[in-house]
């Protein structure tokens, strides 16, 4: 037991980068052998997602603050990232609320989207449940505020199962369970600032890392979502851009 | 052939709340399903407006011991439900409905009140007697004949036949034949045998779940090697329970795809199986085939093996996803598992319908086809412009084949709510932009308003629709999506951009 013996503060640096490296490979084991992560189309949002981008075989939790916040149509632009490549998008719409033209207006072809309308809690965790154990989708898409904190876990299980992608939109009061997704971002509204170019305002979003599995959180990100094209890009760089433009012309 | 005529139909129709929702046609339709317990072979009458069932009896009146036995059995389910009819028995279906529409006033005819029974080989003396219009002519052509002074069918077989044919059409000797059973008269049962039946009988009746399960699988395993020796799979399968006593219970399950495999459907029948409640032991099972398809062919890969590699999981995609809906949609109904399909339509809650991904009916599948088949033409055609068009703007959108007009340039709420939510609004001018409204318990201070967007339209709907949209932000940021009822003036909240 050598451990005892206490440890310099860089070998324990060392140490603890080593047993995060093991926790890793021990993860790995679960996941389908040579898959990437998937690119939510928007590079600051991959950067801060654990691994890259959004991976297969977990769920990513996006709790939204407050009514309004904009967490619902970032999380489904990152699913239709996730899905360009393969499967189609299923929507769990719980509440009887999804409103399909606003997600075709996001860059979403509703061909490729299967809606599931369950109105019960019970339904709604098994059609969950059901569409993340199936190969054929691509990502899964719900905005939930009665999911218990044991059917998540059942729905991380399904997902590292087969290798499906969850993406829930949860409350922020969920903020307290424990998290056992693969990342956990917290999604806030900003005020818009005022668009040079007239009255239209991009959607401004301050995106934080709650909690990443194998990493470490409290990083954050601003974001802003073009509601008209569905393109996302980093807040700053788009003034930047916006600025040079201005100043060039 | 037995003909049941119920007398000026959608006006007898029981005004239940379901029953309402049925048209005229599919209310006469559940009532042909009832009268399956009488014979194997019920339908319509073939016309466009039918009044009238239509059931084979060749052959089944020794099971009710007699004809007069079986009329009167039918004619007591009739008077059960309420309903007031006439029918008739006789050799042929011109002579049934002739009979059923008008009485004979021969002597050695069985007659009651609602039911007439004409002996083999009467019809030709009993159809002599009654009026023309009994041979289901077209108006104008009995119209002409009565002109002439023809009232009786016997007097038209008094006359040559070429010159019958010659002045009236081949229509009044075709009917005048199919009456007198000469010429064979087709028409089509309205439940075509399925293609494939089985049947389970429990000795002694049973509510245990594990035994119907067992029976079910059973059953699925039997109905697909039938259809396994056409190589077809099933599409969609009807199962019957039969309880001790007569009363019945029926579901079927609609796949997405035809399927051959037996565990796949015994998974969909049991889901089915458990949100029905049994009131009863079931003492027997049926399961049949309605609906079969060509299985496709699909080349097994050799090294199946190694899960995962990206091309196989391709390959099977859209197999697990047609597992997928089936699932879901047995568990939740067909209506609950949806593809979205815009619509042109300006009103916001009008502007998309939902399709159930499972389709039913002959009709929506050969839609559907025809919609694919132009889809792909699309989406190629589409992959040729992408190359260049892609940089400068959406084009995604603009090829997408379910928009074939224009989406509202401006942007829509991910979250509608059902309704418009009336609220308590403060706006500064009159008809400017709002400034505080409450909703769920808490005051929100708008900071930013966008708009107004003006809808009006819906003047052919029963209200006509005339609303200002803002879209609306609060200090936090956090947007809504508010209109102002053009007529009155009141704010309602209508969609959260979640």
């Amino acid at each position: 037991m050598k451990s005892f013996e206490p440890l310099s503060a860089a070998s324990r640096e060392q140490r603890v980068a080593e047993l995060r490296q093991q926790l890793r490979q021990f993860e790995q084991d679960r996941r389908p052998v040579g898959e990437t992560s998937l690119s939510t189309g928007c590079g600051p949002l991959d950067r801060l997602l654990p691994g890259g981008g959004l991976s297969r075989g977990g769920l990513v939790e996006w709790l939204a603050a407050g009514a309004g916040s904009g967490a619902a149509s970032l999380a489904l632009v990152a699913a239709r990232g996730a899905c360009r490549e393969h499967g189609s998008l299923v929507v769990i719409d719980g509440r009887g609320t999804f409103y399909p033209p606003a997600a075709a207006l996001a860059g979403i072809e509703l061909e490729g989207v299967l809606v599931v309308r369950a109105e019960q809690a019970g339904d709604e965790a098994w059609a969950l449940d059901q569409a993340l154990r199936s190969m054929g989708v691509g990502a899964v898409f719900c905005q939930s505020d009665r999911l218990h904190p044991r059917a998540v876990r059942r729905l991380q299980l399904a997902a590292e199962s087969s290798g499906g992608l969850g993406l829930l939109v949860r409350p922020e009061t969920a903020r307290q369970e424990p998290c056992w997704a693969e990342a956990r971002l917290l999604v806030r509204p900003l005020p818009t600032v005022k668009s040079p170019m007239g009255s239209k305002g991009a959607r401004r979003l301050r995106v934080e890392l709650l909690r990443a599995r194998g990493g470490a959180g409290g990083r954050s990100v601003d974001l802003e979502i073009d509601d008209e094209k569905g393109v996302v890009c980093l807040a700053a760089e788009l003034a930047a851009a916006a600025a040079e433009r201005r100043s060039g012309a | 052939m037995l003909c049941v005529w119920l007398p000026n139909w959608p006006r007898q129709r029981p005004k239940g709340a379901r029953e309402h929702e049925l048209t005229d046609r599919e209310a006469l339709q559940r009532l042909v399903d009832c009268c399956e317990q009488f014979s194997p072979t019920v339908g319509l009458e073939p016309s466009p407006a039918p009044e009238c069932l239509l059931l084979d009896v060749t052959g089944l009146a020794p099971l009710f011991q007699g004809e007069a036995a079986l009329v009167e059995h039918i004619a007591r389910e009739f008077r059960r439900r309420g309903f007031t009819i006439r029918l008739a028995l006789a050799d042929t279906l011109g002579a049934a409905w002739a009979v059923a529409h008008y009485e004979p006033l021969e002597r050695d005819v069985t007659m009651t009140d609602e039911a007439t029974v004409l002996p083999p080989g009467h019809g030709r003396a009993a159809l002599a007697a009654l009026p023309l219009e009994a041979l289901r002519l077209a108006p104008k052509t009995s119209q002409t004949l009565r002109e002439l002074g023809l009232a009786r069918i016997g007097q038209l077989s008094s006359l040559p036949r070429a010159g019958l044919a010659i002045r009236f059409g081949a229509e009044l000797l075709l009917r005048l034949d199919q009456a007198a059973g000469e010429v064979a008269e087709v028409w089509e049962s309205h439940h075509p045998s399925p293609e494939a039946h089985e049947a389970w009988i429990f000795e002694p009746p049973t509510d245990r779940h594990d035994l119907i399960e067992h029976a079910l699988g059973r059953l699925a395993e039997r109905v697909v090697g039938q259809l396994a020796d056409r190589r077809r799979g099933v599409q969609q399968l009807e199962c019957r329970m039969r309880g001790q006593t007569t009363a019945r219970a029926r579901f079927s399950v609609g796949l997405f795809r035809p399927s051959a495999t037996p565990r796949h459907l015994e998974e969909l029948l049991k889901l089915r199986l458990e949100t029905h409640a049994l009131a009863e032991p079931l003492a027997g099972l049926e399961l049949s085939v309605t609906t079969s398809a060509p299985l496709e062919e699909r080349q097994r890969e050799l090294f199946a093996g190694a899960a995962g590699a990206p091309a196989q999981r391709v390959g099977d995609d859209s197999r697990a996803l047609a597992l997928l809906i089936d699932r879901l949609s047995n568990r939740l109904g067909r209506e609950a598992v949806v593809h979205a399909r815009l619509l042109p339509d300006a009103q916001p809650e009008f502007a998309w319908r939902y399709e159930p991904a499972i389709r039913t009916s002959e009709g929506g599948r050969r839609r559907k086809e025809g919609k694919e088949g132009k889809e792909g033409a699309r989406s190629q055609e589409s992959g040729v412009r992408r190359g260049k068009s892609k940089r400068r703007k959406p084009d995604k959108l603009s090829s997408s084949p379910t928009s074939d007009f224009r989406l509202p340039t401006l942007s829509r709420p991910l979250h509608l709510l059902p309704q418009p939510l009336p609220l308590a609004v403060v706006s500064i001018v009159p008809d400017g932009p709002p400034r505080v409204f409450t909703w769920g318990g808490a005051e929100w201070r708008i900071e930013r308003a966008w708009g107004p967007e003006r809808i009006q339209t819906g003047w052919w709907r029963a209200a006509s629709v005339g609303r200002d949209y803002y879209r609306a932000e609060t200090a936090a940021g956090q947007w809504f999506w508010l209109f102002r009822q053009l007529t009155d003036g009141r704010w309602f909240l209508h969609g959260v951009f979640e």
